[in-house]
Formats: structure tokens, sequence, C-alpha cells
């Protein structure tokens, strides 16, 4: 099934969630000079509401703010690729190293726009300034546009949808738990006080759950929990406000985590094509200014770069049998991401199962009216443990994972069950 | 649309997948905006105007339209979590197990336009595009009735009340014994009439089987066809029979603090047969249940068929909502046949027919697990409390299912 986006139809790359024009953000944003902008490929117009708190009401078309009846802001998303430990400073339109400090490139959102050094005017167009030069290229951070790890740990969004959080386990023996707002902003420490949390991790000697309360230090929450043998699996319950409910987040560490290194921008190395222009004296976004016990190793990449999974459609399989066995590759695929706790990506797995599970639908006709009965529930059941586990695998909880997953596998039984057995 | 909504993200080619695990893993996704490639004009408008107008269109009994874009986008997270979580269309059976009739779920292509839509950005498409007006249908469902018969008076939910059940009784006036096919509820304001039921009153006790005649004519539930009985079969209507109708009215928000009126009309359909099966009602009950706020807990409760049956239908008569519920029937071999699976929810109480009728012989078992566990796992993530009816809805003392059924040599017969 072709899963391309509506705006692969006027050959646009996904454009992604960001934040209004003109939020205090906006004016921290990198920028980039503009390179022939009249041959350049714009995204396109979407339109946004101004409203904090609403960023993430977003249309195709002009109109009022369905949350607060505010107008709406045309915007021009882009998705980007930028060094992790400095979001924005840098913009490539593909994988690869940042020049800053030799980390792999993150893909993130963000809201694409011109402006004239030294003016607060921004323009949706490129154009020219009052002295004739060419517009300089701008791009600021969109909420929801960046959800890759700060500090080299495991990233979640809450079930609030604004709240997001990152655990880290260090070294020393330390489980650090980072607090950020929707844009991946760290919450400050009047934010982050009001925020409690304890980690639930099999006792070493015992075998049994020991629940540790995790102490705030400044504008993330820690505790010391010794030396654990790896794959070390733990769940922080977090409690976003007082008396609200207590969200779990499951970790499970390979290793312990590995902070970027803290690089600092001050000049751009030569041969970088992004580099930003001297317009773009404004003061870099912090990524992480949480501090950090741990020495920073430079050239210690975070595995966090590569081939962004949902630009690439998915070929189904001319056959019902290839199809089934892809199937039964995605469940052993969802299986390995659940032990091993990597949430953020189940979808990958997860939709490519409802891919071929609804190419399978039309081949249902083909089944004899008692297998189509099985099989038409089954593969419905099937697309709604798909778009379970994405909502799960966002919030990180595994045991609500674990459910959609069992949910998920029993439906793929009964599509392979529906289907006679192939040679 | 909610930040969810922007949480899609499309697929990736077989190729790179070992790949991108490898990578992604470790990579927080980022939320993406216009995604879907289906738009409201082209694909979801077909596809809700076919399944949910009944309900979600101006006037209707749903506290939102959908037919048209402006009315509908708003309440596209909304309408991913309905799906995701099975509660729309309402159909509480789970869908493979057992073979019911007309089971009220979207085939699997149509619920994914409609949640790559909810969550990919929730296009329009072409703005000059207009889509064809939906007006709200208020009429018979299967033509005019034999007996029409008018609730003797008008009902007013005041303005203070959001909800409430209603019961009515009316004289038939037929003063011969009927079989009837069918029962129908023609809403006087469909904008209330959030579910009736229709019954004869003064029903006779039980045999010692535990057999006794189906005084439940109809579950009636907005947009829904009338109860699909098969020919040759009906129910009973006693001579000058007294029927109840208990409604359950209930507004929307749009409707909060206005009074509300409603005089709605009972539709009888004579069965065309001068002789027929009657249809029959037989319970199954539990002992007890685990009080209110015990979670976690199963019950499991049985009934032995004294005769040799056909099971036609099974309705939930007393059952608590958000449990799940299993029955099987279980043969005198040990053969067991899965009847029903359901989510049970608060409102939507149906009768669920099979689509054939399930012969069994007698010693068969009708085996019940209740299981107390909340299965809507959705709504627990994300701490969404549950709807007020739900919470307020006392549980009752024991589980009490009906079947509906024929002895399996009984001969069709006058009224």
């Amino acid at each position: 099934m072709d899963r391309g986006s509506r705006l692969d139809g006027v050959g646009w790359a996904i454009v992604m969630l960001s934040c209004a024009l003109g939020g205090a953000m906006s004016s921290t944003a990198a920028q980039q000079s503009a390179k022939a902008p009249a041959a350049e490929k714009m995204p396109p117009l979407s339109y946004v509401c101004p409203m904090t708190g609403d960023e993430e009401v977003i249309e195709d078309h002009p109109g009022k703010c369905r949350r607060c009846g505010m107008t709406l802001v045309p915007i021009r998303l882009d998705s980007v690729w930028t060094c992790a430990t400095k979001p924005l400073a840098v913009i490539e339109s593909k994988a690869g190293r940042c020049p800053i400090d030799g980390t792999p490139l993150v893909q993130v959102t963000a809201a694409l726009s011109w402006s004239c050094p030294g003016s607060d005017k921004e323009s949706l167009t490129p154009g020219k300034c009052p002295d004739g030069s060419p517009m300089q290229k701008k791009y600021s951070p969109r909420a929801h546009g960046n959800h890759n790890p700060q500090h080299g740990g495991q990233f979640f969004m809450a079930a609030d949808y604004w709240h997001h959080l990152e655990g880290t386990y260090l070294p020393s023996g330390v489980f650090r738990l980072h607090l950020y707002d929707d844009f991946t902003k760290p919450l400050t420490v009047a934010q982050a006080s009001a925020i409690t949390a304890d980690l639930v991790m099999k006792d070493p000697q015992s075998g049994t759950d020991k629940t540790i309360p995790l102490v705030r230090s400044g504008r993330y929450l820690q505790a010391t929990i010794g030396k654990l043998a790896f794959p070390a699996a733990m769940y922080a319950r977090v409690q976003f406000k007082p008396g609200g409910p207590k969200n779990r987040f499951d970790f499970t560490f390979e290793s312990y985590s590995k902070e970027p290194p803290a690089a600092t921008l001050t000049k751009a190395p030569a041969g970088t094509p992004a580099a930003a222009p001297p317009a773009a004296a404004a003061p870099v976004p912090a990524a992480s200014p949480a501090p950090s016990t741990s020495a920073p190793t430079p050239g210690s990449a975070p595995s966090t770069a590569g081939v962004d999974p949902a630009l690439v459609p998915l070929p189904i399989p001319e056959t019902v049998p290839e199809m089934l066995a892809q199937l039964r590759t995605r469940i052993d695929q969802i299986r390995g991401i659940i032990d091993r706790g990597s949430f953020a990506s189940i979808y990958v797995p997860a939709f490519q199962a409802k891919d071929l599970a609804l190419a399978l639908d039309a081949h249902t006709q083909e089944l004899p009216a008692e297998r189509q009965r099985i099989a038409q529930p089954a593969i419905a059941k099937l697309v709604r443990s798909a778009y379970l586990l994405d909502a799960f695998g966002d919030i990180g909880n595994k045991q609500q994972i674990v459910e959609a997953y069992d949910m998920f596998v029993d439906a793929a039984k009964n599509i392979a069950a529906a289907f006679p057995s192939q040679p | 649309m909610n930040v969810r909504t922007m949480s899609v993200r499309l697929a990736l080619a077989a190729a790179v997948v070992a790949g991108a695990f490898a990578v992604a893993g470790q990579r927080g996704e980022a939320h993406k905006a216009i995604t879907s490639k289906y738009t409201y004009n082209d694909d979801v408008f077909p596809i809700v105007k076919e399944r949910c107008a009944p309900c979600h269109v101006a006037g209707g009994v749903a506290p939102m339209s959908l037919m048209t874009y402006e009315e509908a986008f708003p309440w596209a997270e909304s309408i991913r979590a309905e799906l995701v979580a099975a509660h729309m269309p309402p159909w509480n059976a789970d869908d493979g197990f057992g073979d019911l009739k007309r089971a009220h779920t979207l085939p699997p292509r149509e619920l994914d336009v409609l949640l790559t839509w909810a969550t990919g950005g929730n296009p329009r498409g072409a703005l000059d595009q207009k889509v064809p007006a939906v007006e709200l249908k208020n009429d018979w469902t299967v033509g005019p009735p034999d007996v029409a018969l008018k609730l003797p008076s008008e009902f007013t939910l005041g303005a203070d009340t959001m909800e409430e059940t209603k019961e009515f009784t009316l004289a038939s006036g037929i003063a011969e014994p009927r079989w009837v096919r069918a029962v129908d509820l023609l809403p006087g304001t469909p904008a209330i009439v959030r579910s009736a039921t229709i019954f004869v009153k003064d029903a006779p006790p039980a045999a010692a089987s535990g057999l006794s005649p189906e005084r439940v004519l109809a579950h009636w539930l907005p947009g829904h066809d009338r109860e699909p009985i098969d020919a040759g079969t009906a129910f009973r209507l006693p001579a000058n029979a007294q029927i109840g109708v208990r409604i359950h009215y209930k507004k929307t928000w749009q409707l909060e603090g206005k009074a509300m009126a409603d005089r709605s009309t009972v539709g009888v359909y004579f069965a065309p047969e001068k002789e027929a099966r009657e249809l029959l009602s037989l319970p199954v009950e539990s002992e007890t249940t685990p009080p209110a706020g015990a979670m976690n807990q199963t019950v499991t409760f049985s009934r032995t068929l004294n005769d040799d049956l056909q099971v036609v239908a099974l309705s939930p008569d007393a059952v608590p909502p958000n449990i799940s519920l299993q029955v099987e029937a279980v043969r005198p071999d040990g053969a067991r046949t899965p009847m029903i699976r359901l989510n049970t929810r608060a409102d939507w109480d149906r009768r669920y027919w099979f689509e054939k009728p399930l012969a069994l012989p007698r010693g068969s078992k009708i085996e019940v697990t209740a299981n107390f566990e909340d299965p809507d796992i959705l709504s627990s993530a994300f701490a969404v409390a549950p709807p007020p009816s739900a919470a307020a809805k006392p549980r009752p003392a024991t589980l009490k299912l009906s079947l509906d059924v024929l002895p399996a040599n009984g001969k069709p017969i006058a009224p």
C-alpha cells in the first residue's frame, strides 16, 4: 500500500509539527543565507494557532483555531537534520555528522522563514533586503518538533502531550530523569518542582521490586541505584502535578547513557555549508542546560542518526505467503523492540504490519465465507492494535505496550489462520 | 487536532528495516503535520455519511455532527480514540468470536482511512469542493407499521436534567393474540432518545425448564435496523397486552440547560404467517458478583440445558459496564463453540443475533466467564475518566444474560 503523504503528490517531503511564528524561541534560531531563492523549492504553507498551548493546532488552509478561535497564522514547516546538542545551529537536508562536535545529525521539524539582518520582520517567501542583499533563511523550533534524547538516554512524551522526559543511567550508578516541555526545552526549576516521581526496579539481591524515590536536583530528578547488570530494566512513576495520576515510563538500558559532547558554537567549521552567518549571532538555544555528572566523551556518538523510516514507502509483496511471512517478521521485530525498551520505534513495524494486513484484506474475497468472517475482523483488529502500539510507544508504558502487542499478535494469528496454508 | 494526531509516521521500506531499527530505537520521532493522503471531501465524508449519519448529524442523538468538514475536524482526536478503543461504531461484541448477524463494525480499509485522516493532519481536500448536505432521517426503518402506538403523553426532560430513564405503559388495543415479527420506535425528538427497551408487561412465570416466552420485543438503538428475527419465528403478543416502553433520554452538551420534550411512537409489525415458532427466553445467571471496586477478578458461571434447543440470540440483561464477558457453548462431549465475547459499556444495550441458530443438545452447558478488569486499555493509559453514566451505574447483585431459544423440535403453532 502506498503510504506516501498527501504532500507527496506535490513532490514534497513530509512537513512536521512545530510552533507558531513569532514565539519567544524564534528569535534564538540560527539563520542561513538563502541560496538562489528563485530556484528553491519551498515547503507548502500550513496554518497554525498562535495561542500558547494550542501550538499543535495545524491546518492546511486559513481559518480560525479550533480550540481558541484565534486566526491561524501561516507557516512553512520543514524536516531538517541538525546537531543533537545544538538544535538548528546547523541545518542539513540529509543525515550526516554534526560539524561542531562530530556526532550524528538528528532529524527535527522546524519553521522556515526569511528575514533581513537586524530586522524582526519575517517573510514566508525569500526576497531582497533594503540594501539589495538576499533575505536570510531562518529555522525556528516547533512544539513536538524535536523528540531526540538530549542526554543520550531514552525519550518519551507524557500522556498529557505537553510534558516530555528522558531517562539516563549514568556510569556513576545514578538514574536521572530530565524533564522537558513540548519544545523539548528543559523545564524551569519552578516547573520541575511540581513534579514528583519514584523508580521501581528489581533488587539485585532479593529479586523483588523495590521503589526508590527520585530526588529533585535543580531541573531534574535522580537517585543513586548502583551498578546493575545489563540490560537494566526499570520504570519511573511520575506525577506531573500534585494529586494527578501516576504515569508509568519503562526504561531498558543496554549500557550506560553517554552524554553527547558539550560543544559550544563560536564559529562553524570551515567547509560547513549550513554554517550560520554572522546574522545568527543571537544565542543558540541550549539543548541541555542541565548539568551533567558524566564526563563528555567526544566522538562517542549516540546512535541517533539515520534514515527516517517514515520517509520510505513500504513495498508490499505480491503473494499472500510473502505477505504472511513479512507479517510474522514484524511480530518478531516488535517483540524485539519491546524487549530492548526502544518503544519510540514500535510504530515502524506496527504500521508496516498494518499495511501488510490491509494488503491481505484485498485477498479475503478469495477465501470461503467462513474464513472471510475470521480474516476481516482480525485485520480490523490488527489495524487498531497498530495504532494502539503507536500511541503507547510514544508514552513509554511497557505494560500497556505489551497489552497492545498481545492484541496485535492475536489478530495476526487469526489472519494467518484464515488464509489456507501455502507451500 | 491534538498533538497526538501528529504522531502518525509513515512506514519504511523493508529494505531499510534492519538499519532503521538500529537507529530508530534511540531516536524520538518528531510529530508530523499533514501526512494523511486521505482527505475529508474525497475519502472521509463517504464513510461517515454511510456509517455515522443516523446519529452524527445535525439534530441527531450524537453530541456532534460529522457531516461537514467544519463539524468533523475538531473531533479528529476523539474520532481516533473512539475508533482505536473500538467504542465506535457502537458494537460491544468482539467481532470474530462467535458468528453474529449484522455486526456494526467498520471494514478494515475504512477504519484505516478514518484513522489515517484523524491522525495525519485532517486535510479537507479541495477548498471549492462542496460535499452534499446530509439531513437527519427520522422515519420507520422498514416502512409504516401495522399498528402505531403513540406514548400516552409528552415527556419533558427538564432544563436542569441531562439524562433520565422513563417507563411508559401502552395498551396495545389488539383484542386477539398475534405473532409479532418486529417492534420499532420512532422518536418524537431524536436528539434526546438514546435507547429504548420495549416489552410485554405482566409476563407469566418461567416453566420448570427455565424457559418462558420472550417478553422483550425490541432493544431499540438510534440508527440501527430492527432486530433480525428469522421468518417463521415470532414474538407472541397476548390479547389486549400492556406494552412497556423504557426510554433512556439523554441530552448532549449542546442541549444543556434546555427543556426538551418527546412523544415517541411504538410501531408493531405482525408476522405474515398464521402459525409460527415462539421465541422463548432462558436466563443464565451468576450466583454472586465481586463487590464494586474489585478488579482483576474472574467469575465463571453456567447453565445446563434441559432440552434440545436452538439458540438464536443473546442479551446481556444485567451486567456492569467496563467488564469483559465470554460466552461459550459446551456440548456434552466437551466440544466448545464460541458464542460471543463482549466488552460491556454503560450504553448500547442490545440483543445479539447469531448468524445461524446454534443447535445444542440437552445436557449442553452455556458457560460464561466474566472478567472484571476494565478492557479499555486506551482510556486507562491516557487517564480518561469513564463517562459519568458508567461510573454512576450501580453494579448488579448478580450477572444475568438471556438466551433467545427455540425448542429443537418445536412446530409452528397459532398464537
